[in-house]
């Protein structure tokens, strides 16, 4: 008895950073009805481009998408990039230029406890506003609901892929304890994980040299493999080693991130600044 | 009561970064960076027993901010043994935290984007405060300082006094035993600063509340500390008595005078002229051989006085003399 109310305690703990995000996420609330404006106008692009080239090279299946199954990645893509959404390198590149990473340190959380629960209610309230109608607006698009175990086996894979997107921004964001300003870092990783993860291009469009090397990186997981779950491109088994590599990676990423953050923390602690 | 601060021999060295001006060395450093080493703390020591109010005083630059930080467990030590509360706070910093209250008078601890009232809120489950001792704490805290209005207000549109008292709230809030306040009364008005020192000397009264408290303003060091610490170039130079370091130091006073008319050159046994002007003149006045009565009959007598205006000198023309005693 005592024993579960510690534990609630320590859960209301944290989430009391989950509703400092959503809090703060709901100021800016303009923001993502802004977003939710640039979803159709993206889909229109992507479904006359692709008609085009599927009038033009006069076929109906590339690389193993039809045009329907093409437009229904990029709306996949979209609401997996929602889920995964991440800002955090900004927030802490915005403490370490003003020199607010104290306030984070005197409070009694990890660092990476500190921004990922803020993350989870920033990005969770983007997701309840957002993902029903961009949805409404896929179906509009020729989007087909997936199929009972594949929508599971869709939902993991979309987990770990905003374990593994938040892991790859919260180092990142660390990199600002040496280089301090990171805005060109961001960048960087911002279109790397675009390109990489397949939210431009479905990787399968690269040649067979590179989708090997693809297969090595933690990129993939993020867009790439949850929208070929999505649109059953793989048999459960296939699924589950993807998972599997996916869950490799979380747990890779958060080692690397706990033994840069240590070295961050050395590093600031010594010369307090 | 027992010792809530340990500080053996803490030293802090710094290795920076040598920037030059100009373009030319900006893109040398970005291949070879040449580094300062400047010693913050050269070794300081001390205990804090529980229920002082300490004031740390010294110059900009002497090693208080790095004092404060390292006894908040942000700051690695380059040296030397800390106990606060039981606690290394460097190394337990988690479980540390939630035992302490601090204020950084140039930091916001509150999120920016919220009223000031939901960061408490926050911090009830933060700190893991039973709700009835919150709610209790909160309404007390916030008709003290009259903050019930302006805490529904986004922080980010507090004035500085404003955000100052919230944030006071903010560090007392789940009534930590010790409490750092580091430069607290930056953008507070004279009643506002009233209030808080008040404050500040009931929550010590009622709950032994420790306070580290460092400070420019003189009068809020008289107001609060019997203890004073005063640290220079990394370095102790006197920890004790207030009263006795007034009685040894402050027996200067500074008097401004402007005049109406233009008068004949001052002259006052006990008194010395620092500065003068066709219009003013600047005095100091060793009150130990005249009083400050007598010095301004003399000047009310002698000259047609527009304005007259008494200080004592300010604290690093006190620590320049107490440094100066020493070596």
């Amino acid at each position: 008895m005592v024993a579960g109310h510690e534990w609630w305690q320590d859960m209301r703990q944290k989430y009391a950073l989950v509703e400092a995000g959503w809090r703060t996420g709901l100021i800016y609330r303009l923001h993502y009805l802004a977003t939710l404006l640039s979803a159709p106008i993206s889909l229109l692009i992507y479904y006359y481009l692709w008609r085009a080239i599927f009038q033009a090279t006069n076929t109906t299946v590339i690389k193993g998408f039809t045009l329907q199954e093409m437009i229904s990645y990029y709306v996949i893509v979209m609401i997996v990039g929602m889920f995964t959404w991440s800002e955090c390198d900004k927030w802490i590149e915005e403490d370490v230029v003003r020199g607010d990473t104290i306030i984070a340190l005197l409070k009694p959380f990890t660092y990476f406890s500190w921004h990922y629960y803020f993350e989870l209610g920033f990005t969770g309230l983007s997701l309840i506003v957002n993902i029903i109608p961009v949805f409404l607006i896929g179906i509009l698009f020729g989007l087909k609901m997936t199929t009972g175990i594949f929508f599971v086996l869709f939902l993991v894979s979309m987990i770990l892929a905003s374990f593994i997107y938040f892991l790859i921004t919260f180092i990142v964001g660390l990199t600002s304890f040496w280089l301090f300003k990171i805005a060109g870092v961001r960048r960087t990783k911002r279109v790397i994980l675009a390109f990489l993860g397949g939210s431009m291009l479905p990787l399968s469009f690269f040649p067979d040299s590179l989708q090997k090397v693809f297969f090595y990186l933690p990129f993939q997981y993020l867009r790439y493999i949850p929208a070929n779950i999505y649109l059953q491109k793989y048999s459960y088994g296939e699924c589950l080693v993807y998972i599997g590599i996916a869950l490799f990676w979380c747990i890779v990423l958060f080692v690397l991130a706990r033994l840069i953050w240590r070295s961050a923390y050395k590093k600031f602690a010594g010369a307090g600044t | 009561m027992g010792i809530v601060i340990e500080v053996k021999d803490l030293r802090k060295t710094f290795k920076t970064h040598k920037r030059e001006a100009g373009f030319g060395n900006a893109v040398k450093s970005l291949f070879k960076r040449e580094y300062v080493i400047t010693d913050a703390l050269k070794g300081i020591s001390f205990t804090i027993e529980e229920g002082e109010v300490v004031g740390f005083i010294g110059p900009n630059g002497a090693g208080k901010s790095t004092t404060i930080k390292a006894l908040s467990g942000i700051l690695y030590p380059s040296g030397g043994e800390v106990n606060v509360l039981g606690f290394i706070p460097w190394k337990d910093r988690i479980s540390y935290v939630s035992n302490i209250g601090v204020v950084f008078g140039q930091k916001s601890q509150l999120w920016w984007d919220l009223p000031a009232l939901d960061s408490f809120y926050l911090n009830k489950f933060i700190y893991k405060i039973p709700e009835r001792e919150f709610k209790e704490r909160l309404s007390f805290l916030l008709k003290y300082l009259s903050l019930e209005e302006l805490a529904k207000k986004p922080v980010r549109d507090l004035s500085l006094g404003e955000r100052m008292k919230c944030q006071l709230v903010a560090a007392l809030l789940h009534r930590p035993r010790l409490v750092f306040l580091d430069e607290p009364s930056i953008g507070l008005d004279a009643i506002s600063k009233n209030l808080f020192r008040d404050f500040i000397i009931a929550e010590n009264k009622k709950y032994g509340t420790t306070f580290i408290i460092t400070t420019h303003d003189m009068q809020e060091i008289e107001r609060l500390c019997k203890r004073v610490i005063i640290i220079n170039n990394g370095l102790i130079v006197y920890d004790g008595d207030l009263a006795t370091i007034k009685k040894k130091f402050l027996n200067k006073k500074l008097v401004d005078v402007i005049l109406e008319e233009k008068g004949k050159r001052f002259s006052f046994p006990g008194a010395k002229l620092l500065e003068t002007e066709d219009y003013r003149f600047r005095v100091e006045l060793d009150t130990e051989k005249a009083s400050v009565k007598s010095l301004v009959n003399h000047i009310l007598k002698s000259y047609d006085v527009e304005d007259i205006n008494i200080a004592d000198p300010d604290i690093e023309e006190i620590i320049r003399k107490i440094y100066g005693g020493r070596t």
